[in-house]
């Protein structure tokens, strides 16, 4: 599986914490290289579907992936809260819009457990596991598998 | 040679110099082949010593195979040069595949010891030794060492290399070189003193001399010492000067073997003849702006070679040292215009800021100018491949062919030179392989058994045009269209549709192939496809030209540096975009009035007419899926753009500046997409997409066909038997499209629904202080009412000298178009007839008929009492109508008829004609149509003039455009009245004036 869960228990990993719609999901933090805020996005027609557009982040053309769209939730409505996680992979930037950042936590590697058998909707593939921290359910979603495009899944 | 810790710059600097040498080589060879035994000696003397330049540094470097096979092609190089050797075809080929290999050793030259060269070795000995006279035969093999003095160890080498180098008057010297002392620190380079010496003689042998190094138990002896043999024309006195080392250590070897030192004074040996006056010393190898031009040898043809750099390898690139000292220049001027800023800024110098700013921009632009030339590479390099590709590949084939090169000093990329480089050799090849036809059949045509490939490189408005022609037998539209039929990458309607440019724009599909047989050289249907996509990588455009028999021609178009290219910003829906120049032709606006004189329509396609070409049009937000920006009555801006195998307007809201853009791609969501080539950012840091023209093109299904078919079409409308009328469209229900003719509307009003007053059942309105009639298709018709959503109009038309008004909707267009209208279909009351226009059904509105129908009362009295009387009794007027439509015919039948008239109808002139010369007495008045096929109205008026039966005739010549012009031929052709057709009232006018005649006077018609 992913390399944040089969890392050894006892270790810890630092995770980015947000909200896609009303849910509370983590990425791995390590490999977030920044946040910023959704400024004018330039659609791209015939783009797919999670694409909203391109950006300019400091000369490089970034994607930007609507995150919700992507695992499943309706489309999403920018608001003053919505930041865009960028996210470098294969040498390209791509930022994936989230509803609201929330914090960075930390948690050991073995507190993780599968995410349960009634997900369904095809959101599966997107999740690591999940965990309780504080009373709170949070979802470790996997950047690859939700970088990775339509045709090669 | 590691232990000598030669610097590995050293080795790169040799290697690159190698390959300049290479490139040139083989274009000089191919030029000395075909001067045959006539050798230009500038000629040979180059190659050989570049051979000899290889050899020198390959010796120093201990590349030992290197060394052999350059040394090798030196032997016959030489004897050629001293024309012992003619350079026959066969001679050049081994030499070329020399060469090959010594590029290939030079390409790896880690491995190139270990390389097996034997084969060459062999066939250059044999060469050689086929061209030497029997005695010095043996010399080849002859080794004879050279005794070091001083040094217990001797250099070894080939007696025939030292009797050659005796020849021509030169003096063989062996030199020592202390490595430390006289080259490392006199801050010189081993190879620069190689090159030194070089330039003005021969090394035959160059050996290292590890014992004076000493070993690790011997006293340090500060000395590494290197023996050269060389030879040369300089006298001992003038070598000191060059080769810089003290004079002990310079020996002169005699040609009895003995050896003397230079220390001593030599006396000059008488057994030697003077040297003779050779040039020895030649510039280093320069760009020559004259390309070579292989041309089979005319006698007096001046011999150019060029010596253009080949395309350094990848990581490093020759500069200019003044291209470098200007961008030091420049840099400094960013620096000081930064510092200006800054200080402006503390300051808020607002004046200070604006002039920092102008600076900044200029010292950015001319800096961009100059980092660009950094990287510009004159193609020539590229093209000397050529040359040896045609020839080897000509002679595989048994063709006659030649390649003529133009333009070998224009500039471009090196990024994008060095990706030319293979759509070109395929280019090339291919125009070898199907282009030039075999000899036999090339004399069979009538042209010449020598076939041309031309490659010519030129600017155009800031790009570069890559050409590459031939006069070869051109390419079979119809046989690529089969082929891709067959393979199924194209349907047989959608060939049916293509142009000939764009049957062959097929061979770009991968899997098509021409070629009937498969060669080694090609027919197997790659590559193609592959030099399309590899020249969209490079933003190129190619465009093919071929006509049977005569050739073909593609055209390279290449922007001249890839990372920043010249693109005219749009925008549509707020949104913008970028289109590289490259694809834009020019702009066109279309103020909203020429629209419908401008474009026209063909089923679903837009068509525009410039000057007199038809191009498709794509409204760019349908291409990208998006709503189009409300521009009904706006003008419209198209940008003419060009796919390479046809062009197209592409509309778009806005035009804005052509900047200069730095491509950026698109991330991987969008790598599927061909509608973009990218994405760039603006000057306010948002982001554009860089439109693909091409992509945009096939993703609304727009091909050359599509142009090509419109252009048909509206050709067969042309020529359809209808006549021009001008027509005004107008919509009554959203979907009812209707026309009058335009010369029944005196004007056109806006209105809203609420202006309408509904006053005893009947409309009205407001209109120039007093009530205008209104009156509504529905009334009479059976059609559909208009809503209040749509814009409503008010036709304002002239009844009988008071106006009336039809409620219709907008939009509205005028056009004049050529109708076949249909007068049976949709005919009811109120609708004349219909016609099919741009795939909309029209219906054609009877106006007057409308408004009798509407407002029966309105039909005037006096013509309802001339009804009565023309009808009654024998005074009933016969009007002849004469009009090849038959919507028209009908119209002014009904016209007459309800008049009271009786009416004879003729299709055309000579119809009318037959009627009337059937029915002589009876005709009082005839109506005729202008144009009519077979005898048009005026020479239909002639002929009645020219007969004095009809004197008496009323000729009404009716005409749908009347200029005064026709108008003055109608009357000189004997009409008396010349009217606008459809005008009922004036129709009616002239009735009732005969009708009057007739009645005052019933025998005026018979006389």
């Amino acid at each position: 599986m992913s390399e944040t869960l089969t890392t050894q228990a006892g270790q810890t990993v630092l995770l980015a914490t947000f909200f896609v719609r009303d849910a509370l999901c983590a990425l791995d933090a390590a490999g977030i290289q920044e946040v910023i805020r959704l400024g004018p996005v330039t659609s791209v027609s015939y783009a797919p579907e999670e694409v909203l557009g391109i950006v300019n982040l400091r000369g490089k053309i970034v994607t930007i992936v609507d995150l919700g769209l992507r695992l499943g939730f309706p489309k999403a409505v920018a608001g003053p809260d919505s930041r865009i996680f960028i996210i470098e992979d294969s040498n390209e930037f791509i930022g994936l819009l989230v509803d609201r950042v929330d914090e960075v936590v930390e948690l050991e590697a073995g507190q993780w457990q599968p995410p349960p058998a009634n997900v369904n909707w095809g959101q599966a593939r997107f999740f690591q596991g999940v965990c309780r921290n504080r009373g709170r359910v949070i979802t470790l979603l996997d950047a690859g598998q939700i970088l990775k495009l339509r045709n090669e899944e | 040679m590691s232990e000598l810790n030669l610097d590995d710059e050293l080795v790169q600097d040799y290697l690159a110099e190698c390959r300049e040498h290479l490139a040139t080589i083989e274009n000089d060879l191919l030029a000395i082949e075909q001067g045959g035994a006539d050798i230009d000696e500038q000629l040979v003397n180059r190659v050989f010593r570049a051979a000899h330049s290889i050899k020198g540094g390959a010796g120093f470097f201990d590349l030992s195979k290197i060394r052999e096979l350059a040394h090798r092609t030196e032997n016959a190089l030489d004897l050629v040069r001293s024309r012992q050797m003619v350079p026959t075809p066969e001679a050049v080929s081994i030499l070329l595949l020399a060469f090959d290999k010594l590029r290939e050793l030079i390409g790896n030259h880690r491995a190139s010891n270990a390389a097996d060269i034997g084969e060459f070795v062999v066939a250059l000995t044999a060469l050689a030794a086929g061209s030497l006279p029997e005695h010095e035969k043996s010399s080849l093999s002859e080794q004879v060492t050279v005794q070091v003095p001083e040094a217990n160890k001797g250099i070894q080498v080939s007696a025939f290399d030292l009797s050659q180098a005796r020849k021509g008057g030169k003096r063989v010297y062996l030199i020592e070189y202390d490595l430390i002392h006289d080259i490392e620190r006199r801050n010189k380079t081993p190879w620069e003193v190689f090159k030194r010496l070089i330039k003005c003689g021969t090394i035959l042998e160059t050996v290292f001399d590890l014992d004076s190094a000493g070993t690790l138990d011997d006293e340090p002896s500060n000395r590494l010492m290197l023996e050269v043999l060389y030879a040369t024309v300089l006298e001992p006195d003038l070598l000191e000067g060059l080769v810089e080392v003290p004079p002990e250590r310079m020996r002169l070897i005699e040609k009895d073997g003995n050896i003397r030192s230079l220390a001593a004074p030599v006396p000059v040996p008488a057994a030697e003849p003077p040297a003779p006056a050779k040039p020895q010393v030649e510039a280093t190898p320069v760009t020559q702006a004259k390309p070579v031009i292989a041309t089979p040898a005319l006698e007096d043809a001046p011999k150019t070679v060029n010596a253009m750099p080949v395309p350094a390898n990848e990581a490093t690139i020759r500069l200019n040292v003044t291209l470098l000292d200007s961008l030091m220049t420049l840099a400094g001027e960013l620096v000081l215009s930064r510092n200006q800023l800054n200080e402006s800024l503390a300051r808020q110098d607002d004046r200070g800021i604006r002039s920092g700013a102008q600076r900044v921009s200029l010292v950015t632009s001319e800096l961009q100018e100059v980092v660009t030339q950094t990287r510009m590479q004159p193609v020539g390099g590229l093209f000397s491949k050529f040359p040896r590709l045609v020839r080897d590949l000509a002679r595989d084939l048994g063709k006659d062919a030649q390649l003529k090169l133009e333009g070998g000093e224009v500039e471009i990329d090196k990024t994008i030179l060095e990706g030319l480089s293979d759509p070109l050799t395929h280019m090339v090849r291919n125009s070898v392989d199907h282009g030039i036809e075999p000899p036999a059949e090339r004399v069979a045509a009538g042209k010449p058994a020598l076939g041309t490939v031309t490659l010519k490189a030129s600017h155009q408005a800031g790009q570069v045009v890559i050409e590459i022609s031939d006069d070869g037998k051109g390419l079979a539209a119809e046989k690529i269209a089969a082929s891709s039929v067959s393979k199924g990458l194209v349907t047989r309607e959608q060939v049916q549709s293509m142009s000939d440019r764009e049957k062959m724009a097929l061979v770009f599909l991968p899997g098509v192939s021409t070629a009937e047989k498969v060669s080694a050289v090609s027919g197997r249907g790659v590559g193609m496809d592959v030099v399309k996509t590899n020249l969209d990588r490079l933003g190129g455009k190619i465009e093919i030209d071929s006509a049977p028999g005569q050739g073909s021609r593609f055209r390279i178009k290449l922007p001249l540096t890839l990372a920043i290219i010249p693109s005219l910003l749009v925008s549509d829906g707020g949104q913008r975009f970028a289109i590289p120049q490259v694809s834009v032709g020019e702009l066109i606006r279309i103020p909203a009035a020429q629209l419908a004189q401008r474009t026209d329509r063909v089923g679903d396609a837009q068509i525009l007419n410039v000057r007199d070409r038809l191009v498709p049009m794509l409204y760019l937000a349908d291409a990208l899926g998006v709503p189009r920006p409300d521009s009904s009555l706006r003008a419209l801006n198209v940008v003419l753009v060009d796919t390479g195998a046809f062009e197209y307007g592409l509309v778009v809201e806005e035009l804005h500046d052509t900047v200069e853009i730095v491509v950026k791609p698109l991330g991987r969501h969008m790598k599927g997409l061909h509608d973009y080539a990218g994405a760039t950012i603006l000057g306010d840091g948002r982001v554009a997409a860089i439109l693909d023209v091409a992509g945009l093109a096939a993703r609304a299904n727009l091909t050359a066909g599509t142009a090509e078919t419109a252009s048909r079409h509206a050709a067969a409308e042309t020529n359809s038997s209808g006549e021009l009328h001008s027509l005004l469209v107008f919509h009554n229900a959203p979907n009812e499209t209707c026309a009058v003719p335009i010369e029944q509307v005196s004007r056109i009003e806006r209105v809203r629904p609420a202006q309408v007053q509904h006053l005893g059942g009947r409309r009205t309105m407001q209109y120039c202080g007093s009530s205008l009639p209104l009156v509504a298709l529905h009334d009479t018709a059976a059609v559909g009412e208009l809503s209040e959503e749509q814009q409503w109009v008010v036709i304002v038309f002239e009844r009988l000298g008071r106006p009336l008004g039809l409620l219709a909707a907008e939009p509205l267009d005028m056009l004049e178009a050529e109708l076949n209208i249909d007068a049976v279909t949709l005919r009811q009351k109120g609708i004349g007839g219909s016609a099919v226009l741009k795939d909309r059904t029209i219906l054609l509105l009877d106006i007057f008929e409308l408004a009798d129908a509407a407002r029966p009362e309105g039909a005037p009295s006096e013509l309802r009492n001339l009804a009565s009387a023309v009808a009654s009794g024998d005074h009933a007027l016969t009007v002849l109508v004469a009009d090849d439509s038959e919507f028209f015919r009908g119209q002014i039948q009904r016209l007459v008829e309800s008049v009271g008239c009786k009416v004879l109808t003729a299709e055309d002139g000579e119809a009318a004609w037959e009627l009337l010369d059937h029915h002589a007495g009876e005709v009082d008045l005839l109506a005729t149509d202008i144009e009519m096929p077979r005898l048009d109205g005026l020479a239909l008026t002639q002929r009645i003039r020219a007969d004095g039966r009809f004197a008496g005739l009323q000729v009404i010549a009716l005409s749908s455009l009347a200029g005064e012009e026709e108008i003055a031929r109608g009357l000189a052709a004997g009409v008396n009245e010349y009217q606008i057709k459809l005008n009922k009232d004036e129709l009616t006018d002239s009735i009732r004036k005969a009708a009057r005649r007739k009645v005052s006077d019933p025998a005026y018609a018979t006389t």
